[in-house]
C-alpha cells in the first residue's frame, strides 16, 4: 500500500517537474493568463503597519537611517552610525560602547532605549544596552529609525531620552547568497555570510558572522564574537501573517589592566532570543498583533584576587589563607539575565479623522550575579513584574492638523505604577511645510543592580580594612524612578520628490530625580565609607536647537548633514560629608555645545563611487571621562562593483578616522586611523 | 462574441458590450454571446454563415480559440493584452493577418509617461525594469521618453533571480519605477519583493491595473472592464457601419481611470493631484497632440 503510495507520488513529482520544465516554453499557458496580470485582485503588501507614518505627521522628532546611509558611512558597528543623528554622542572605552543624546551619561548610558524589529534589548541588570552583545550584524540592518526625545507613550519605561528602534531585512529582500569577507589594521576582521530563500508562502534569511576587533592600541579591549541569526515570514492566507526569528551570540574579549587585583583575563558572554509576531489584518483599517519574545544575556567574568590582611585578624581555619598576609579570593562581575515578553496591539482607523492603536504588555525580568557572592549576595534570581496598558489616538481635527495623544500607565515591582503622557500638534501650514509641537513625560526605572546590588565580600567573619563590612557595592530600594519633562517645537520642510528635506528642532528637557552612585561619608561604618551606593537627587535642564537635512544636488550624489546646539545646566549627587552636607557635581560639560556631522557619498561612474562621513564633536566631558577638547574625525570609502556572469561583488576600501588621532571618552584610549578592506559577493 | 471565462470582469465587459450597441440608434445590432467551454460544432459551423458579420473576443483564450479557426471573418480581439495579441498572431497565416483586429487592455508607453509628467512633474528620472517578453519595447520606450522630455532607465532581466540586484539599481539611480506587464518581472511572487524594495527606498511604484494601486502601487493609469467594453461597443457600430470590415486595426483603450493609494502617497510625504484632475489633465493632453 505504502509503496504504491510512493510510487504515484513519485510519478507525480516527475511529471510536475516535466510541465515545471517545459511550461516556459509552452506559449499556450502563458497566453492564456496574460490578461490575469490587468483584472485579478492581489494581496495588499504595504499594509497599514509595514507603511510608515507620513513624517509630516510623526508626533515626535524622528531621525531615519537607511541602508543607503548606512552603506555610505562605511561603518562596520551600529552604535557608530548613530554619529548621523543630531545630538547623539557615541564613546567606546574599556570594551564598553556608549551611546547617549544630548550627553548627560556615563559610559553605561541607561536613558536610551533599543529595539530590534520591536523587541527590547534595554538590560534589565545594569540598564542600557550592550552594544557588542548584539545578536545581528549590520548587515542584517535594514534601516534604523531614531526618536530623539523621550516616547514612554509608545515604549514604556526607559525610552526616556530616545529610543533607537533597528529594522532588520525581511527575508524577501535578502535572497540567494551573500557573503563579505573583511579585514584591516588593529586585528579588524570579519566575515559574513547569508542564505535566503522562498516559496510561495514562506520566506527566511539565515546569516551567520564572526568578527575580531583589538580596537585601541595598547590596550587590553580586544573582542572576538560569533553570531548566528534567522528570520522567516509565514503568510498562510492574505490576512494572517507569522514574522518568527531567532539568534544566538557568543565570544570573548580582554578585560583587565594587569594590577593584583584587576588581572588581565578573558571575559565570555553568551545572548541568545526568540521571538514571533503574529499579524492579523482584519480589514483594511484594522490590525491585530500579537508579540512574544525572549531574551536571555550572561556575562562570565571571574578572577582571583588577593587582599593583604592585617595579621592581628587572621583566623586559621576557615578560610585558609595563604600563611602570612594574603587570602586569594574569587571574585565575579558575572551574571545573567532573562527576559519573557508579551504584548498585545490592536490598530483601527475609525474614521478618516479618527484612528488608535492600542494594546497591553506583560514582563518578566529575571537576573542574577550568578554566584552567590556575586552582584546580589544571593544565589536566586531578582525578578521584576511589569504590566503596562497604553492607548495612542490621531485625530485629523481638519486637513491642516493632526492632533496625537496617548498615554501609558506602567506598573513595576521596582517603581510601583507611572504614568507617561504625550501630546503632539502637527500643524501642515502648507504642502511640504509643517510645525509641530510635542510635550511628553517618561520615566526610567532603577535598573536591577541600582535597585538590589549587594556586593558583599564574605571571608567567613573577616573584615577587611579597605572594605567596611566588605562591602563593594550597594543598591538602594528607595530610589525614586527618574522622570523627563520634554517640549519640542519642530519645522519640517519636504521636497519628496527630489527627496529633500530640512528638520529643525527647538527642543527643552528637564530631567528630575537623577540617581547617581555616591560616597556616603556619614556611614558609621569602620573606614566610614561605601562605595558606591545610589542615590536619588540629581536634576538636569537642557536646551537647545538641532536640525537634519538631506540634499540631492543631482542624480548621482547624496548629502546628508546634522548640526546640534545644547546648554545644560544641573548636576547629580556626588557625596555625602560627614556632617551630613550633599556634595553635587556640576554636570554642564556633559553635553558637547555644538555636533556636527557630513555624510556625502557620489557616484564616479556607473559601478565606481566615493563616500565620506565628516564629524564634528566638541568638548564634553562624560561622567567618569576625560574632557575631550574636541574632536573632528572622518571616515572615508571607495567601492567598486564587479560583475562575473550571474556573480555579483564589491571591493571597498575603508580608512576609518583618516584625520588625527583623538579620543572622546578617556585620553588613555586614543582612536587612530584604521584602514579596512572589504569584498563582498551575492550569488 | 466568444468569452474566455465567466468570472467577475469577463460579465461586467460582457453586460456593458450589450448595453453599448443597444444604445446606440443609428444602427441595429444583434449580437449573440457563447462561453469557450460551450462552444460546440454548430455554432462553430455557423460562425462563417451569413449570420454574423463580426467575430469578437473576450479574453485571451477565446482569441487564440478562434484564430485556430479556419474562418474568412473579421475577428475583434478585445480584453487582451498586446503580447497576448502578438503571441498568437504569430502562429497566424499571414494571408489571414488583415482579418484580425484587436482593443488591448494595456495603456499605450505615451500615457503611462503622460501620467509620470503629470501626477509627478518633478521627476525627471524614471526607472523600467523588462523581462524576455519585453525587451523587444527598450528602443520605443527610449524614443518615446525622449518627445516627453523624461530620462529613461531600463534594465531587462533574463529571469527572475535577477530581479531583486536589478532593482536595486535601478532604484538607487531614479526617482519612480514604471512597471510594464512581464510574467518574469511582475508576478505574484516577486510583487512583494518589488513593493517592499521600492518603499523602503523611497521610490513610488507606478502600476498598471488597480490591484496593484490597492497593493502598494503610488498610482496606475488603467481601463475597467467596462470602459473597454464602451470602447470597444463604440467601434463595433463604426465597424459594421463602414466598409472597410477586413482591415486589420489595433486599438489602444480611449477611455481610461486613474487611480491613486492615498495613504502610501501620504506615508512617502507626496502631494499629488486629485485622481480626477489626473486624469482629465491627461485627457487634455491626449486631445491635444
Amino acid at each position: 500500500m505504502s509503496k504504491k503510495f510512493n510510487c504515484s507520488c513519485l510519478v507525480r513529482i516527475l511529471t510536475y517537474m516535466i510541465i515545471l520544465t517545459t511550461s516556459q516554453n509552452n506559449y499556450a499557458d502563458e497566453i492564456d493568463n496574460l490578461e490575469d496580470e490587468f483584472l485579478s485582485d492581489v494581496p495588499v503588501i504595504l499594509t497599514g503597519s509595514r507603511l510608515e507614518q507620513p513624517r509630516s505627521e510623526v508626533p515626535a522628532s524622528q531621525t531615519v537611517l537607511t541602508s543607503e546611509m548606512i552603506e555610505a558611512s562605511g561603518t562596520r558597528d551600529i552604535p557608530s552610525l548613530f554619529r548621523l543623528v543630531p545630538g547623539f554622542q557615541v564613546a567606546r572605552v574599556n570594551g564598553v560602547t556608549a551611546v547617549t543624546y544630548h550627553g548627560n551619561s556615563d559610559i553605561y548610558s541607561k536613558r536610551l532605549q533599543v529595539l530590534i524589529d520591536g523587541r527590547s534589548v534595554y538590560t534589565p541588570l545594569f540598564g542600557g544596552v550592550d552594544w557588542s552583545d548584539l545578536p545581528i550584524s549590520i548587515d542584517d540592518v535594514e534601516r534604523i529609525e531614531v526618536v530623539r526625545g523621550p516616547n514612554g507613550v509608545a515604549y514604556g519605561a526607559n525610552s526616556f531620552i530616545g529610543v533607537i528602534n533597528i529594522i532588520t531585512i525581511p527575508p524577501d529582500l535578502a535572497q540567494g547568497n551573500k557573503l563579505i569577507v573583511e579585514g584591516g589594521k588593529q586585528g579588524t576582521g570579519r566575515m559574513y555570510y547569508r542564505y535566503g530563500n522562498k516559496d510561495r508562502k514562506l520566506s527566511y534569511r539565515l546569516s551567520v558572522e564572526a568578527k575580531k576587533n583589538d580596537y585601541y592600541r595598547g590596550v587590553a579591549d580586544d573582542e572576538r564574537r560569533q553570531k548566528i541569526n534567522i528570520r522567516g515570514i509565514y503568510n498562510p492566507d492574505t490576512v494572517n501573517t507569522l514574522d518568527f526569528s531567532a539568534g544566538y551570540i557568543t565570544g570573548d574579549n580582554s578585560k583587565g589592566d594587569g594590577r593584583v587585583n584587576d588581572p588581565f583575563r578573558r571575559e565570555d558572554i553568551t545572548s541568545y532570543y526568540q521571538q514571533l509576531v503574529w499579524t492579523r489584518q482584519v480589514s483594511n483599517i484594522e490590525e491585530v498583533k500579537l508579540n512574544f519574545s525572549y531574551n536571555y544575556h550572561r556575562v562570565n567574568d571571574v578572577w582571583d584576587a588577593f587582599f593583604p590582611i592585617p595579621a592581628n585578624l587572621l583566623i586559621t581555619p576557615p578560610p585558609a589563607p595563604i600563611p602570612g598576609i594574603i587570602v586569594p579570593y574569587q571574585l565575579s562581575l558575572s551574571g545573567f539575565e532573562k527576559r519573557y515578553n508579551f504584548e498585545y496591539q490592536h490598530t483601527k482607523r475609525f474614521s478618516k479623522q479618527f484612528r488608535a492603536v492600542w494594546g497591553a504588555e506583560v514582563r518578566l525580568d529575571q537576573v542574577s550575579g550568578i554566584y552567590d557572592f556575586g552582584y546580589f549576595n544571593t544565589a536566586d534570581t531578582i525578578d521584576n513584574h511589569l504590566y503596562r496598558v497604553f492607548a495612542n489616538t490621531e485625530w485629523v481635527a481638519n486637513k491642516d492638523l493632526n492632533v496625537n495623544g496617548g498615554l501609558l500607565i506602567e506598573k513595576n515591582d521596582i517603581t510601583n505604577t507611572n504614568f507617561s503622557p504625550r501630546l503632539a500638534l502637527n500643524y501642515h501650514l502648507k504642502p511640504g511645510h509643517t510645525f509641530r509641537s510635542v510635550a511628553s513625560i517618561a520615566y526610567r526605572t532603577p535598573s536591577a543592580f541600582e535597585d538590589r546590588a549587594n556586593g558583599v565580600i564574605d571571608l567567613g567573619g573577616i573584615v577587611l580594612p579597605p572594605f567596611d563590612q566588605n562591602i563593594l557595592f550597594r543598591g538602594n530600594q528607595n530610589l525614586k524612578p527618574e522622570k523627563m519633562t520634554s517640549y519640542e517645537l519642530g519645522y519640517l520642510f519636504e521636497m519628496p520628490e527630489s527627496r529633500s528635506s530640512i528638520d529643525v528642532k527647538l527642543f527643552y528637557e528637564r530631567i528630575r530625580d537623577i540617581i547617581s552612585d555616591f560616597e556616603d561619608k556619614t556611614a558609621t561604618d569602620a573606614d566610614n565609607e561605601i562605595d558606591p551606593a545610589y542615590i536619588t537627587g540629581g536634576k538636569t535642564d537642557t536646551w537647545g536647537i538641532e536640525a537634519q537635512a538631506e540634499y540631492r544636488p543631482g542624480r548621482k550624489t547624496r548629502l546628508w548633514v546634522t548640526y546640534s546646539y545644547a546648554q545644560l545646566k544641573g548636576q547629580y549627587i556626588e557625596k555625602r560629608l560627614v556632617n551630613g552636607t550633599f556634595v553635587s557635581r556640576n554636570l554642564s560639560g556633559s553635553v558637547p555645545r555644538h555636533t556636527v556631522s557630513f555624510l556625502v557619498s557620489h557616484k564616479l561612474e556607473q559601478d565606481l563611487s566615493v563616500s565620506a562621513g565628516y564629524y564634528n564633536v566638541s568638548s564634553m566631558k562624560w561622567v567618569g571621562g576625560d574632557e575631550t577638547g574636541g574632536y573632528n574625525t572622518m571616515d572615508v570609502r571607495i567601492s567598486k562593483r564587479i560583475k562575473a556572469g550571474s556573480l555579483k561583488g564589491r571591493y571597498e576600501v575603508i580608512i576609518k578616522d583618516a584625520l588625527k588621532s583623538y579620543f572622546d571618552f578617556d585620553r588613555a584610549y586614543k582612536k587612530e586611523p584604521v584602514v579596512l578592506v572589504s569584498v563582498s559577493m551575492e550569488f | 462574441m466568444v468569452v474566455s471565462k465567466s468570472s467577475k470582469p469577463y460579465q461586467i465587459f460582457r453586460e456593458q458590450l450589450k448595453k453599448t450597441l443597444a444604445n446606440d440608434s443609428s444602427i441595429d445590432i444583434s449580437i449573440d454571446v457563447i462561453m469557450i467551454d460551450e462552444l460546440n460544432q454548430v455554432f462553430l459551423d455557423d460562425v462563417d454563415s451569413d449570420s454574423y458579420k463580426l467575430l469578437v473576443t473576450v479574453g485571451s483564450k477565446a482569441a487564440k480559440k478562434m484564430s485556430q479557426l479556419d474562418s474568412k471573418k473579421a475577428v475583434l480581439n478585445t480584453l487582451l493584452p498586446k503580447r497576448s495579441y502578438q503571441l498568437i498572431i504569430k502562429e497566424v497565416d499571414n494571408k489571414n493577418l488583415q482579418r484580425y483586429s484587436a482593443v488591448f487592455i494595456d495603456q499605450p508607453l505615451s500615457r503611462k509617461l503622460d501620467l509620470i509628467r503629470i501626477a509627478l512633474p518633478d521627476i525627471k528620472n524614471v526607472g523600467v525594469i523588462l523581462g524576455p517578453s519585453t525587451a523587444s519595447r527598450k528602443k520605443e520606450l527610449s524614443d518615446i521618453a525622449l518627445k516627453k522630455n523624461i530620462r529613461i532607465e531600463s534594465k531587462t532581466i533574463n529571469k527572475t533571480g535577477e530581479l531583486l540586484s536589478t532593482l536595486n539599481d535601478v532604484l538607487d539611480d531614479n526617482e519612480v519605477l514604471l512597471t510594464i506587464a512581464d510574467p518574469v518581472v511582475i508576478n505574484r511572487s516577486t510583487l512583494q519583493s518589488l513593493f517592499m524594495t521600492s518603499y523602503m527606498k523611497r521610490i513610488p511604484v507606478v502600476g498598471y491595473s488597480r490591484a496593484y494601486v490597492r497593493a502598494g502601487a503610488l498610482i496606475a493609469v488603467y481601463s475597467t472592464p467596462k470602459q473597454l467594453a464602451q470602447y470597444t461597443g463604440e467601434l463595433i457600430v463604426d465597424m459594421l457601419k463602414g466598409s472597410k470590415m477586413a482591415a486589420r486595426k489595433l486599438y489602444y483603450p480611449k477611455y481610461f481611470s486613474v487611480s491613486i493609494n492615498e495613504r502610501v502617497a501620504r506615508s512617502l510625504g507626496l502631494f499629488l493631484k486629485s485622481e480626477s484632475k489626473i486624469q482629465s489633465d491627461m485627457q487634455l493632453k491626449e486631445g491635444g497632440s
